[in-house]
């Protein structure tokens, strides 16, 4: 089952990370989660009489595992069979009639209940394939989350899933273990945002939290901008190509239309679209490694990339425009982009913030994470912008895991580590403490 | 049953907790472990600004002249902590709970602690 990479007690503990973009599942121990579900998920209404409805074949039968461990407690919600819920990447990206896209997500937080129920039964079944009741659970969650939420997390795990123990820490406290450190300044850019989090022993310092909207979605929202308003390019997403021919560099693509299309609604559309954009950003785009300069950088090498639909050009100069933003809100072209900001700007707040004899603590070690620290050169710019910003009289040190699975899944690793160590056995939230204590017990145990 | 009893019984008793004092909101201690040197005027610079993150922060927290880090707060607790050691306050209607830990018991253990008498007292209209 487990690999027992890190040497740690063997209780087969589940480690779920979730993030704006996707949730992060897998049994502690292991280095990397077993699967990465969208937050992103499909939604269509069922056409079908709703007394059989639940005899149709849905793409996560919601009741196949949840009836066997839901028995006692109920169903939330009135009319579970009401939708069709599409889960997961290969059910995401079916062509579907009426399916429309939503994310239970707001803001790293969970939002829609329901539908994270669903998503946590179709991981169960489909991912863990094992029952709820046997695997302690730890969940990570954001920095600022609430406390009405993370009783309702905790009441959810022990009331429906039954689970034998819980506990919750901060993703970036995770993301600070698994890079070996208990003190430092986790900055973490992800899907939506960019935050600088200090860290203190294994606590967050929540007044000091600094977030920033220039992350992952901004970026695939410039490129889209550009690609379609500058350029004029149409973004067509693979599920609509029939067939395409191979065309010169720049010349207009001949491609067809696959047939027997069904209607799809924008939203899914517009998802699809998004995924070309985020796959052109990650190839083509790169952080300059210094402030961007066109002079300098007119010389630099173009880089071709192809569109599904057989279009390719060369990318030059806008490659390094387009991020650039991210650290020079000067490129910023949104309308409320002095409020915004740059991402060494987001990590020198944060330390101003805190405890004057913790600083050269958090100066010493900036943990870099999240999926939008891996365009090309992120790190190196920001440690040639920080080391700038840093005092004279403390010491700097930006630490990045290397691999790209590191970064982009560094809560869960640490939460991965830390379920698996053998001192952390005993700081579990147990079922009989929940049943003694209820579901404040949360807020005692996981600071 | 006297405050003293609740240091002893409640607090130190359970092993989780090292040194104890509970006061009232104006400082005045009504309790404590023996030896612990807290001042009354500690606990009362704590009240004044219990709920004021932003100086609590930057100036942490002192008790028997140690100067703990803060890590976070809410209306009721404080929790502050200085290498392996660390402090965990409630406050309840009429007292303040103030709890003194060292390795090897960790927070959490030293926080349901703190605040299930925090909240027994609360209960019970203190």
């Amino acid at each position: 089952m487990s690999g027992g990479v890190y040497g740690g007690d063997e209780v087969g503990a589940l480690v779920f990370d979730p993030g704006q973009f996707s949730l992060r599942v897998g049994y502690a121990g292991e280095d990397s989660p077993k699967s990465e579900i969208p937050s992103t998920v499909g939604v269509s209404p069922n056409d079908a009489p709703s007394g059989s409805a639940s005899a149709h074949a849905m793409e996560t039968d919601s009741n196949a595992t949840a009836g066997a461990t839901t028995a006692t407690s109920q169903q939330i919600g009135a009319g579970p069979q009401e939708k069709n819920f599409h889960l997961g990447v290969v059910a995401l990206a079916a062509a579907r009639k009426a399916k429309e896209t939503m994310s239970y997500v707001r803001d790293g937080m969970i939002e829609d209940w329901d539908v994270f129920e669903k998503v946590l039964d179709h991981a169960y079944k489909n991912v863990i394939q094992s029952e709820a009741e046997l695997h302690p659970v730890l969940f990570s969650e954001a920095p600022w989350n609430q406390r009405a939420k993370r009783e309702k997390l905790t009441e959810l795990l022990f009331e429906k899933y039954q689970v034998p123990a819980f506990f919750l820490v901060k993703n970036a406290v995770l993301a600070a273990f698994a890079n070996g450190r208990s003190t430092g300044l986790v900055v973490d850019s992800g899907a939506t945002y960019t935050a600088a989090v200090p860290v203190h022993e294994g606590f967050v310092l929540q007044n000091a939290i600094v977030k920033s909207p220039l992350a992952g979605d901004y970026v695939t929202h410039q490129c889209l901008n550009f690609l379609e308003q500058e350029k004029k390019i149409e973004i067509v997403p693979p599920y609509m190509i029939g067939g395409k021919e191979e065309v010169k560099m720049g010349d207009p693509p001949k491609w067809t239309r696959r047939s027997n299309l069904p209607e799809v609604t924008q939203s899914w559309h517009n998802y699809m679209k998004r995924q070309v954009v985020q796959d052109f950003q990650s190839s083509v785009l790169q952080v300059s490694d210094a402030p961007y300069d066109e002079d300098s950088l007119s010389t630099i090498l173009h880089y071709p990339y192809e569109f599904p639909n057989g279009y390719n050009n060369e990318y030059g100069m806008e490659r390094f425009r387009i991020p650039e933003a991210l650290f020079d809100p000067a490129y910023n072209k949104s309308p409320n982009a002095h409020s915004m900001m740059s991402v060494s700007h987001v990590v020198t707040t944060s330390v101003g913030m805190c405890d004057i004899d913790l600083r050269p603590a958090l100066y010493g070690s900036v943990v870099v994470t999240g999926g939008n620290t891996l365009l090309q050169g992120f790190n190196e710019r920001l440690n040639r912008d920080l080391s700038v910003k840093t005092p004279t009289n403390m010491r700097f040190k930006l630490i990045a895991a290397n691999g790209p699975q590191e970064r982009r899944f560094g809560s869960w690793i640490g939460g991965s580590i830390l379920a698996s160590l053998g001192s952390f056995q005993q700081m579990w939230i147990s079922k009989q403490e929940y049943e003694e204590s209820g579901k404040s017990q949360v807020d005692r145990k996981c600071p | 049953m006297s405050w003293q009893s609740y240091v002893d019984d409640q607090l130190i008793a359970t092993g989780m907790i090292k040194k104890a004092v509970i006061c009232g909101h104006d400082g005045n201690i009504w309790a404590q472990t023996p030896g612990f040197n807290v001042t009354q005027a500690e606990l009362s610079t704590l009240i004044s600004k219990y709920t004021n993150t932003e100086e609590l922060a930057l100036s942490g927290v002192t008790i028997a002249g140690v100067r703990y880090m803060f890590l976070s707060n809410t209306d009721k607790v404080i929790r502050a902590k200085k290498g392996t050691s660390g402090i965990h306050t409630i406050k309840t209607t009429q007292a303040l709970i103030l709890c003194v830990y060292e390795d090897p018991i960790v927070p959490e253990q030293a926080a349901t602690v703190t605040e299930k008498l925090g909240e027994y007292l609360i209960s019970m209209g203190y």
